[in-house]
């Protein structure tokens, strides 16, 4: 009797992997063994090819079905999911995308706005700060000081305006033909609740921004805007960021 | 909210699509079951399920405690299911007796096992060392099986019985599962739920299926949980139900998945076929 650890390593492979299935002598139905393994690997298949196409939707209408389909097998081939939560596998298709060497360069990008819109969508909020905050802190240690943002926020940077196609996808008003050329945006996405929100920045901002999300202290993430712009302009990026809500806490920052 | 189930009406499997609606409409269900593994990585969602559940008793009912997988159990994944099942405190707590992981991979399917003195012994021990982690009772569901494995050496019942003994674990009796799985595998259903360890059920599920033909001229019933309640689970649920007693039953849909509403109607089908089944003397005989 082979060992279970066998006997699901061979029904693994004969459910992940089309061609002869050496487990079929161990299996036993009142039809074709064959034609009931074949209902799993369909449902392995498939189910996998539903998710993902599910989470790059603006990706399969840019693409086409055939293709997506495509992609999605042969993601699932080289990064199966790793977490017995289907919701969190998908990520690995943006690798996919991008080694795809017949594809212009744009649809990775395409793709991660795809995936970072439906992760943020199902964010929550927590309570924003008032800018008023950062008056507890003495001026010299300010810039020392990190603020937490919104967990539902991603800073996507790209050569091209993928931020039209995503527009174009979600309000269906595509036109007959589109001229898209180069144009680098720098983009927030902001999601809560089920709902998102795609808006273009700034160098400097982005920049900024992007910096106090990877919780580098307010210093740093001013260097990072001055960095990409000149004429960053703190005083005013501040104030935005506590008056849009971006902020929901404050912690002093390491002390010498 | 502490709540004796065993008293409770037909519930009904919530889905993600369902939760605004029904904290807006507080529908009159008597119960909800979830599958945790849609929580996780969805913190909305999370937020509406603890407000819902602080109005309704949840059942948790995982797709992903693999505690078929000889690889063992993922143990950080058990322990993300016990944050949870805490936040909730559910009325019951459920599985598979199936494998879904393999060598750290998901393969998101509840995949059939032999049964034999090997798997019995992985599947006791895995069982108990969910039951010690989460600390709750964890009822075991019989699959839906398309097919069987030639070095099985014991029949399903047998099995369940014996996982029952070394574990003291719950069962989940899913009716129309026992009714997939005699079609798919020749056997008699009345005959396995005559057999079925009747005292360790805490918990019955009905959930549709689709019949498609095979080339061999036979046919196949997939467990799709995409249909209203088939009549032959219908009748099978009123022959288990005058053997056993009344048990917690919840109507399952997953795939094309209507609204509370239409759920809630099956639900109130499954009572009216308990009661009916409790006095009626075509099952007189059953138990």
């Amino acid at each position: 009797m082979p060992a279970l650890a066998d006997t699901q390593a061979a029904f693994r492979a004969a459910i992940s992997t089309a061609g002869a299935a050496p487990i079929l002598g161990r299996l036993r139905a009142p039809a074709d063994p064959a034609e009931r393994l074949g209902i799993y690997r369909r449902h392995f298949r498939e189910s996998f090819r539903r998710h993902l196409r599910g989470r790059y939707p603006t990706l399969e209408w840019l693409l086409g079905t055939d293709r997506m389909i495509a992609l999605a097998d042969a993601t699932l081939q080289r990064q199966p999911p790793r977490a017995p939560s289907l919701a969190e596998y998908g990520a690995e298709f943006i690798d996919t995308v991008s080694s795809a060497s017949d594809l212009p360069a744009y649809l990775a990008d395409v793709a991660r706005l795809d995936w970072n819109l439906g992760r943020l969508a199902v964010s929550i909020d927590l309570t924003p700060q008032p800018i008023g905050v950062l008056a507890v802190f003495p001026p010299d240690q300010i810039e020392g000081a990190t603020l937490v943002l919104q967990p539902g926020l991603a800073f996507i940077a790209s050569d091209w305006p993928v931020d039209t196609l995503v527009h174009l996808h979600l309000q269906g008003t595509a036109p007959d033909a589109l001229s898209f050329a180069p144009e680098p945006v720098r983009l927030q996405l902001r999601g809560a609740r089920g709902q998102f929100t795609l808006e273009r920045l700034s160098t400097g901002v982005f920049a900024f921004r992007r910096s106090l999300a990877a919780s580098e202290p307010l210093g740093n993430a001013i260097a990072a805007a001055l960095a990409t712009d000149p004429d960053f302009n703190l005083s005013e990026a501040l104030a935005t960021l506590f008056s849009v809500g971006l902020v929901t806490s404050l912690s002093a920052g390491d002390t010498p | 909210m502490h709540i004796d189930p065993t008293h409770l009406g037909a519930g009904v499997g919530l889905r993600l699509q369902h939760l605004a609606g029904v904290l807006a409409d507080r529908p009159a269900a008597a119960w909800f079951e979830i599958h945790p593994e849609n929580y996780l990585a969805n913190p909305h969602a999370a937020e509406m399920l603890a407000e819902i559940a602080r109005h309704y008793p949840i059942s948790v009912h995982s797709v992903g405690v693999s505690v078929g997988s000889a690889g063992g159990v993922d143990r950080t994944h058990l322990t993300r299911v016990k944050t949870l099942i805490d936040s909730i405190d559910p009325i019951m707590v459920s599985g598979h007796l199936a494998w879904s992981t393999h060598e750290g991979d998901y393969l998101n399917d509840l995949l059939p096992l032999p049964y034999h003195a090997e798997s019995l012994a992985i599947i006791a021990d895995h069982i108990n060392a969910v039951q010690d982690a989460l600390g709750r009772p964890y009822h075991l569901e019989n699959p839906s099986n398309y097919l069987g494995f030639t070095d099985s050496t014991m029949t399903e019942t047998a099995f369940l019985h014996e996982v029952v003994r070394r574990t003291g674990c719950r069962l989940l009796c899913d009716i129309s599962n026992v009714h997939v799985s005699a079609h798919n595998l020749g056997y008699d259903a009345r005959r396995y739920i005559d057999e079925y360890p009747g005292d360790a059920i805490g918990e019955m599920h009905l959930g549709g299926f689709e019949i498609e033909s095979e080339d061999s001229g036979t046919s196949v019933i997939i467990d799709t949980h995409s249909q209203p309640i088939d009549g032959h689970a219908w009748d099978l649920y009123a022959y288990a139900v005058a053997k056993f007693g009344r048990r917690p039953t919840l109507i399952e849909w997953d795939n094309a998945i209507p609204s509370v509403a239409t759920l809630l109607d099956e639900a109130a089908k499954a009572d009216a076929v308990a009661a009916a089944a409790l006095e009626s003397p075509r099952y007189a005989r059953a138990g």
